[in-house]
């Protein structure tokens, strides 16, 4: 039985514990309501003077990646957004047609490394 | 059980043989980001000791032809210190609690497992990324290790005025812990990009911006994001949900990533290199019984760590920030 282990006012993550004694298995399961933090990435994305002005003061807006996100691409991809040896890698899913509504801009960046 | 529009979910299987270590690593990874971001180092002893080195400033060098050459006079490595702090959890659970639950002892083992190896490592998060000293104890007194806010000396600002704000940093003693201003202001985006620029300065190469998160929406304002932005639509956890999201930022000292982390202080907003940074483990994480002494089990899930600072000058922080 599914059993919610932590409920975070602040970040509005769920935490729940599953135990399947068949298999021995922990099942540690994570859910964040993301539908808000996409609404203001669209809004931005579609904004050009927000990505002009992020050019201008030299502190471009690129993406918001919300933390569920983070933690499916370590567990899935073991791609980790924390880490600047993966920032190529985060940048490329970023610019992936599946991950592009995290992006903030419309434009394209891809660092070296 | 029914989850609402807009739920994104991910699910993290772990096997109960796995190892304890990995297993608490893997849970909720984004709650303590520091931990998850530093390189995981071995600790040997109590007082764990390493070494730092580096080149000299860059100067005119031409030379005659047919020179003789002037030896350098060779400068030995800086050893640093620290202590190894010891945390744990104790958890009981009585016999018949084993006997109710359906799948029996190993369900609720492995539940009390996960639960106090979270808590376990949110303490450690509080510890790492706060501004505790060293503190090498006593036969009474608990070590502590120094945190990050202690070790970082050479590139910090404090935007109160007058300030009376002070990070020694390391000494021969060990670390000292900072000493906060009296007042607190607003965080400025000028005054945390002087602080990248002068981690660039002594070397290092910033990549995370780790603030606690009154301090993470403040620095969403520095690009232009409206408060009337992250509010809406007129929610009442609008707030809230920017907090639960790391921002990706291109400037020219390269790609950052702004981390919220509710577990340092929100008056401090730390610029990192996390190339310099580690936790080396004398003890990683492992759990134990201890002695029965009724009817039921009593468990101790124990860690045993110390915050190696590589090179403190490649990061930075902004202090006494406001956090309201």
């Amino acid at each position: 039985m599914k059993r919610i282990i932590d409920y975070d006012p602040l970040s509005g993550i769920t935490t729940t514990f599953d135990y399947d004694p068949v298999t021995d298995m922990t099942i540690i399961g994570r859910e964040q309501d993301v539908e808000h933090i996409l609404k203001i990435s669209k809004a931005l994305q579609n904004d050009d003077a927000y990505t002009r002005q992020g050019f201008k003061d030299d502190w471009w807006h690129y993406a918001i990646i919300p933390n569920i996100v983070i933690e499916k691409w370590i567990n899935e991809l073991g791609v980790n957004a924390f880490d600047k040896n993966d920032r190529k890698r985060v940048y490329q899913l970023l610019n992936d047609p599946m991950y592009r509504y995290l992006k903030t801009t419309s434009k394209h960046h891809l660092p070296a490394r | 059980m029914a989850n609402p529009v807009g739920t994104f979910q991910t699910h993290q299987a772990i096997g109960n043989r796995e190892d304890l270590t990995d297993m608490i690593y893997n849970i909720a990874p984004t709650e303590t980001p520091f931990m998850r971001m530093a390189a995981r180092a071995k600790a040997t002893a109590v007082k764990h000791e390493w070494q730092t080195d580096t080149l000299a400033a860059a100067a005119a060098n031409a030379q005659t032809e047919g020179d003789t050459p002037t030896n350098i006079t060779v400068t030995p490595t800086t050893s640093l210190f620290g202590a190894t702090q010891i945390s744990s959890k104790t958890f009981n659970i009585s016999g018949t609690q084993q006997v109710v639950r359906k799948a029996g002892r190993a369900d609720e083992l492995a539940y009390q497992l996960v639960k106090y190896g979270k808590e376990l490592k949110r303490d450690m998060e509080k510890a790492l990324t706060g501004n505790n000293g060293y503190s090498a104890g006593t036969s009474g007194t608990a070590r502590v290790t120094a945190s990050l806010e202690s070790w970082m000396s050479t590139n910090w600002t404090s935007q109160s005025s007058p300030s009376s704000a002070a990070s020694p940093g390391f000494s021969t003693t060990g670390t000292v812990a900072p000493t906060d201003a009296t007042t607190q202001v607003t965080v400025t985006a000028a005054n945390v990009q002087a602080v990248i620029r002068a981690c660039w300065t002594a070397g290092g190469e910033p990549d995370t911006i780790l603030c606690g998160p009154y301090n993470k929406v403040k620095a969403s304002g520095f690009a232009g994001i409206g408060t009337q932005t992250i509010t809406q639509p007129a929610k009442k956890t609008g707030q809230a949900m920017i907090v639960a999201a790391a921002d990706a930022y291109v400037s020219d000292f390269g790609t950052l990533t702004v981390v919220p982390d509710r577990f340092n202080r929100d008056r401090t907003m730390c610029v990192l290199d996390m190339e310099y940074w580690a936790v080396a483990y004398l003890r990683p994480f492992h759990s134990f019984p201890l002695a029965k002494v009724g009817d039921s089990d009593q468990r101790m899930i124990l860690a045993e760590y110390c915050l190696e600072s590589r090179n403190e000058a490649a990061s930075g922080k902004v202090v006494d920030l406001a956090t309201s």
